[in-house]
């Protein structure tokens, strides 16, 4: 507003403002009249307000310098409003006794306030000045209100009809939008709280992984399962022609294909399971048990070899028949040599009684000396005897 | 003192005068603007709506017990990271501490099922075990604000035992004998407050709804007079930053799911169950004498939300050795930010870790 001056004419906004109001409060009034009912009339209090506002001396001529004095605006607006307040609780328009305790706390302030040194003509400063004032009383004031038995009386049916209806209200919204085949809110929670499963149960599996019953597979991991995978194959190529050979590596064999079909999906299964630490040690296993073939070749080979040494025994024996020919014939032979024996011992044993008969008729002196017979030699006997057992035969 | 402007009349001064002016209506119109929660930080688990950060380090890792920092269901966690050099987590970040926190995101329709069974036996053990590997270490330092402190205290009385080696509890309400609770415990007292009521009609708690309960407790000082001090701030040119900041979380509630809401308010409020020790989740008895680790107990003189006796009956129930109550003359969030946190708070929170997390 420019200095000095006041709003003329229809763009006075006091007189519109009173006019709206005056045309307002009839119709309410009309309104209310009508249905027989009371209420309290607040526009009747605005009115009066208005009214004194527009009876209210011009501010600009009380002050020769056309300066406004805030103290002096102060006291006008508050004479003309609290009056209109005071006879409004006067009248009984205050159930609650909330308008005597808000005048009593603005003749507080307004004592506080005027007491004081000048106020300030800004708005903001001449506002907080009055906050500071009465902020303590007035938060005591609404706290004890809010805290009463009679406000939570107040609040307790308003929240549960409140509540009752915003219930009523969205269950007949859902009853509604589903007659409508449209999803609705809870329709689309149901969805999420699946999705919240599903979740919990992906948490629950790394939650698995991460206490060591299984771990991701690594490139690194797959590349060492994929050299040892070569080192096995290799290992598997001598055993399957070791296996046509001998009937006890069939079995071998096929522990190893049932061992190959479980490290095939197992190793897809790896990639994203990670598996790996129970295909390492079944490898492992493996490994063990295909360490000593190379021993079980060595001794294939060295069963190769005995059979071959088997031939050559056999061959060496097909000409053993012959050989026992001869050796019964030999036998035979030794008997015979046996029998010759004897009987030499026999002849000898003869002439050994003999020789000794002759040298026992030597030793007689007295009988007349036989003329002694030349001694024959032992081989002479020998012979004699064989020609003799020669013609015996 | 406000600054009284000149009664003169002039261009500039009038100019000026506006200019503030529309800078405080744009306020109270458009909402707070601010950034907040700007320390670098990375998603390191998330599972339905919660994440678990880890704030990265500028410096070099000083302690090996890292800290998982638990927040309450209500309002924001960004409070602990409000803004560069006024945000706790910053600090305990740059002073070489692991950092993480569970953040428990915006509950929907789908999470009004959610009990605290759930919050304490599922995403904080796992949070846990999520900390624990990515900070390959053996042991942790919990740290629970309000809510978030209860339900740690809840957790360290289930999981007492290794890898808990730590329990920080800031401003966390642990009896709720109504006597002690000012407005609150006439609003929650059983006659006044059926709990079922607004559970069963939202489903989920409103954010505002719960805002509104928390600010009716002081409702001159949170409805009146923190535009008072807005007006001041703008009029007297004072910076807005964290006037802006605290404006921004005060008004970004989130949802309380309706079945921990109901739990909260009758077992924790109405029956006052905790420190009763008859409090069970799934069966499990919640024993608040099985926590034998050391524990900082932090509340403010000028708390409302968490009265001084809420807090301090913690000391009296656990069977720690080492066991501290640390008391500031702040309220329930000044006692984490701003300057009077930054000096008194925050070097005290480092020396006790300090001391505790080699």
């Amino acid at each position: 507003m420019p200095e000095g001056g006041k709003p003329q004419g229809s763009a006075d906004p006091t007189a519109l403002w009173r006019q709206w109001s005056e045309t307002t409060s009839k119709a309410w009034s009309s309104a209310l009249e009508a249905s027989k009912e009371q209420y309290a009339d607040s526009y009747n209090l605005y009115r009066s307000w208005l009214k004194s506002v527009g009876n209210a001396p011009d501010p600009t001529k009380l002050n020769p310098l056309g300066r406004m004095n805030p103290k002096e605006i102060w006291k006008l607006w508050f004479d003309s409003t609290v009056g209109v307040w005071r006879t409004a609780a006067e009248s009984g328009g205050d159930p609650l006794g909330l308008l005597t305790v808000w005048l009593k706390l603005m003749e507080d302030t307004q004592a506080r306030i005027l007491s004081g040194e000048a106020l300030p003509t800004n708005l903001f400063a001449f506002y907080k000045q009055w906050y500071d004032a009465m902020s303590d009383t007035w938060a005591k004031f609404v706290e004890d209100t809010i805290g009463s038995e009679k406000f939570l009386e107040m609040m307790r049916p308003f929240l549960e009809s409140y509540t009752t209806f915003l219930k009523t209200f969205r269950n007949a919204e859902e009853e509604y939008l589903r007659s409508l085949q449209i999803p609705t809110r809870s329709d689309v929670a149901r969805v999420a709280e699946l999705v919240i499963s599903l979740e919990e149960k992906i948490d629950q599996i790394d939650d698995a992984f991460e206490d060591g019953y299984a771990r991701i597979a690594t490139r690194q991991s797959i590349a060492e399962l994929d050299s040892r995978l070569g080192q096995v194959a290799s290992k598997l190529i001598p055993l399957s022609t070791v296996a046509e050979k001998m009937g006890a590596m069939e079995a071998i064999t096929q522990r190893l294909s049932q061992v190959e079909s479980k490290l095939d999906p197992l190793s897809a299964v790896a990639e994203k399971v990670g598996a790996i630490e129970g295909i390492t040690q079944r490898l492992g296993q493996v490994e063990v048990k295909l360490d000593p073939l190379p021993t079980i070749l060595d001794q294939v080979r060295s069963v190769e070899g005995l059979a071959q040494r088997l031939e050559q025994v056999e061959s060496k024996l097909d000409t053993l028949p012959a050989a026992l020919e001869k050796a019964s014939e030999v036998e035979r032979l030794t008997q015979r040599m046996d029998q010759v024996e004897s009987k030499l011992s026999a002849v000898l044993a003869a002439l050994e009684k003999l020789v000794a008969q002759a040298s026992a008729e030597s030793a007689q002196p007295a009988t007349a000396t036989p003329r002694r017979a030349p001694r024959k030699t032992a081989s002479q006997l020998e012979v004699k005897s064989s020609e003799s057992q020669v013609g015996a035969e | 003192m406000t600054k009284e402007l000149s009664t003169g009349f002039s261009i500039e001064n009038t100019l000026s005068t506006l200019k503030r002016y529309e800078t405080g209506m744009r306020i109270l119109l458009e909402g707070a603007h601010a950034n907040t929660g700007q320390t670098p930080k990375e998603v390191i688990w998330a599972k339905n709506k919660a994440k678990l950060y880890r704030y990265a380090p500028e410096v070099e890792k000083r302690f090996p017990v890292p800290i998982l920092i638990i927040y309450a269901l209500i309002n924001r966690p960004y409070v602990m990271d409000l803004m560069p050099g006024n945000s706790l987590v910053e600090y305990l970040v740059n002073q070489g501490f692991d950092v993480y926190m569970l953040d428990w995101g915006t509950p929907s329709d789908e999470d009004k099922n959610l009990t605290f069974e759930n919050y304490v036996l599922d995403y904080i053990p796992r949070a846990v075990r999520k900390v624990l590997k990515h900070s390959h270490a053996e042991e942790f330092t919990l740290l629970g604000f309000c809510m978030g402190g209860t339900m740690s205290a809840m957790y360290a009385a289930l999981f007492p035992d290794k890898p808990l080696r730590n329990l920080i509890l800031l401003t966390a309400p642990i009896d709720f004998t109504l006597e002690n609770l000012g407005l609150y415990g006439v609003w929650m007292d059983e006659k006044n407050f059926n709990p079922d009521l607004l559970a069963d009609a939202f489903g989920n708690i409103p954010g505002d709804l719960i805002d509104t309960g928390n600010r009716m407790v002081k409702p001159v000082t949170n409805y009146v007079g923190t535009y008072v001090t807005m007006w001041d701030r703008i009029l007297q040119d004072k910076s807005m930053d964290t006037w802006l900041a605290m404006n921004k979380w005060v008004n970004d509630g989130v949802p309380f799911p309706g079945a921990a809401f109901k739990q909260w308010i009758r077992e924790f409020y109405q029956q006052n169950k905790l420190v009763k020790g008859q409090i069970f989740l799934r069966g499990r008895r919640v024993d608040l004498s099985r926590i034998t680790c050391p524990v900082l107990n932090i509340a403010g003189k000028r708390d409302h939300i968490c009265t001084l006796p809420q807090a301090e009956v913690t000391m009296r129930l656990i069977d720690s050795k080492d066991k501290e109550f640390f008391v500031l003359d702040a309220g329930h969030v000044g006692l984490v930010t701003g300057s009077d946190a930054k000096k008194n708070l925050w070097p005290h929170l480092k020396n006790w870790l300090e001391a505790r997390s080699k």
